[in-house]
């Protein structure tokens, strides 16, 4: 009943600032402010996987083999390279009120269906961005892309591309969560994941899990690392005016 | 005097400058105003009709739901498959009302039954309860269904059926046995069934306009997708027709087995 209480306030809230601002339930609260940074810092480092990999999933390729091909598909690898190296790791900041402008990169994110595998398999995104999906095979994949809230997920959108060339740009209208989800529901091994953040701090690793996040705001700040199947681990940052911290950071199963 | 009386015509006129523009917001966005009155008595009214299985919070976590083989919905979570709606969109306040009325009683097993024998004003009480629930702020866009033609095309619908590929899923003869149909999951990453199309009923109806809305919107929530764009609107009539023939054709043979 208390918890029915609060939604219902949120929800005559939302609608005071909806007929106000104009914004959405799921748009309320402050908007990153873009400009200049004056005498940011810089965090960049490596992210490393420790300790023992857990057991590899494996699904097979059970049909469409005249596209897809043979054998069997880790949907969510774990990717290890040199010295440890986190590939497909996400680093990011956790709030951030104002800083740098966006790049363009972030705000539009965009996802490829080929050979029944999604390119990219880790990106990042401006929360709420549009995305693009292009089918290049021919055959039918379908887009399902789910908002992750706690344990729970739920579908933001579930598009159809029986043919090769189909590209859709569809909004991810996300309400709490950051992390997004995407499935084909045609192909139970594909899979793919972009965490969006309400500022540009936010950087995917490659196979060298290098990260580099410049003109970062002064300040306290509360450092994220995320990987899809490794989770999440937080810590926290002081980063001086100027100051360039390197960072080795850690994830573990 | 003068200077207050000037002072006060000049803010009237901000404020209704204001009031001007939040109506203007507010019919652009659809915005539903939450009806107090309405909630009130809904609860209650949810509390003794949905609450065992949907929970008590709308988490579709009540006492119930751990009998059932498909779960009740996560009402909170503000995702529907039965909407008049594209896919990603909120429902309407009018789907809402009908999947309460009708209930969803797919070919999978009948799972939420209709409500038909509560009154209209507790159906949209309920209605309320769910939209809150649901941190529905707002209604989605009704999709307009064309008119059904009145000759149909059932050798179009054929090939639509094929190039859409509605058999990955659903099977070559529509029994819902299509390889896809192995491995789907819904939201909970629980098993799912791609519904068989020559039997049983269909979740959101089986009228061929609510069939034809199906093939538009999708049913998110569950592995269908939305064909919005991918076919025309006179070949996804073409395939509400054709289906309604294979579904008349195994209820046919049915008949003649028993």
């Amino acid at each position: 009943m208390i918890k029915s209480f609060t939604r219902r306030l949120a929800l005559v809230a939302g609608g005071a600032a909806l007929t106000l601002g104009g914004a959405g339930l799921t748009q309320i609260g402050k908007a990153y402010a873009q400009g200049e940074v004056k005498n940011g810092g810089r965090l960049k480092g490596v992210l490393r996987f420790t300790g023992e990999a857990p057991a590899e999933d494996a699904v097979s390729i059970s049909k469409d083999s005249h596209i897809c091909g043979v054998g069997e598909v880790n949907p969510n690898p774990l990717t290890i390279g040199a010295d440890g190296a986190l590939k497909d790791g996400v680093v990011a900041l956790r709030k951030v009120a104002s800083g740098k402008p966006w790049p363009v990169a972030m705000t539009q994110p965009k996802v490829d269906q080929k050979r029944c595998l999604f390119e990219p398999f880790v990106q990042v995104a401006q929360k709420g961005a549009d995305l693009t999906i292009v089918n290049h095979d021919p055959l039918l994949h379908n887009i399902h892309t789910y908002e992750q809230i706690g344990r729970a997920r739920r579908t933001l959108f579930n598009i159809a591309q029986p043919m090769a060339g189909q590209t859709d740009v569809a909004p991810l209208k996300m309400r709490r969560g950051f992390v997004v989800e995407i499935d084909c529901d045609a192909h139970n091994w594909m899979s793919a994941w972009i965490y969006t953040a309400d500022h540009p701090y936010v950087a995917a690793t490659g196979a060298d899990g290098l990260f580099d996040l410049t003109d970062v705001p002064a300040g306290d700040h509360e450092l994220v690392m995320w990987h899809p199947i490794l989770g999440e681990v937080t810590r926290e940052i002081t980063l001086a005016a100027g100051e360039t911290l390197d960072l080795s950071l850690d994830m573990k199963a | 005097m003068k200077l207050a009386s000037l002072l006060f015509a000049g803010l009237a006129l901000i404020f209704a400058a204001l009031v001007q523009v939040a109506l203007t917001k507010h019919a652009a966005a659809q915005y539903i105003s939450p009806d107090p009155q309405a909630f009130a008595y809904g609860q209650e009214l949810y509390a003794r009709e949905c609450s065992a299985c949907h929970g008590a919070e709308g988490e579709g976590d009540g006492p119930g739901a751990k009998y059932l083989s498909q779960r009740p919905r996560n009402l909170t979570l503000g995702v529907f498959k039965i909407r008049s709606t594209p896919t990603g969109e909120f429902p309407t306040a009018q789907d809402l009302f009908d999947s309460i009325t009708h209930g969803l009683a797919g070919s999978n097993g009948a799972q939420m039954p209709g409500f038909a024998s509560l009154s209209e004003a507790d159906r949209w009480a309920l209605v309320e309860v769910v939209r809150t629930f649901a941190w529905m702020d707002q209604e989605g866009t009704a999709v307009e269904v064309p008119r059904r033609p009145e000759t149909a095309n059932l050798e179009l619908g054929r090939q639509v059926y094929e190039r859409l590929q509605c058999a990955a899923c659903h099977g070559d003869e529509g029994h819902g046995d299509g390889a896809s149909s192995l491995t789907l999951k819904d939201d909970d990453r629980r098993r799912i069934f791609a519904a068989s199309l020559v039997s049983g009923s269909y979740k959101g109806g089986d009228a061929p306009e609510e069939i034809w809305t199906r093939f538009y919107t999708g049913l998110d929530g569950s592995p269908m997708p939305s064909y919005a764009g991918r076919a025309s609107h006179d070949e996804l009539w073409a395939l509400t027709e054709y289906l309604l023939t294979l579904r008349a054709e195994a209820g046919a043979s049915q008949e003649e087995k028993q």
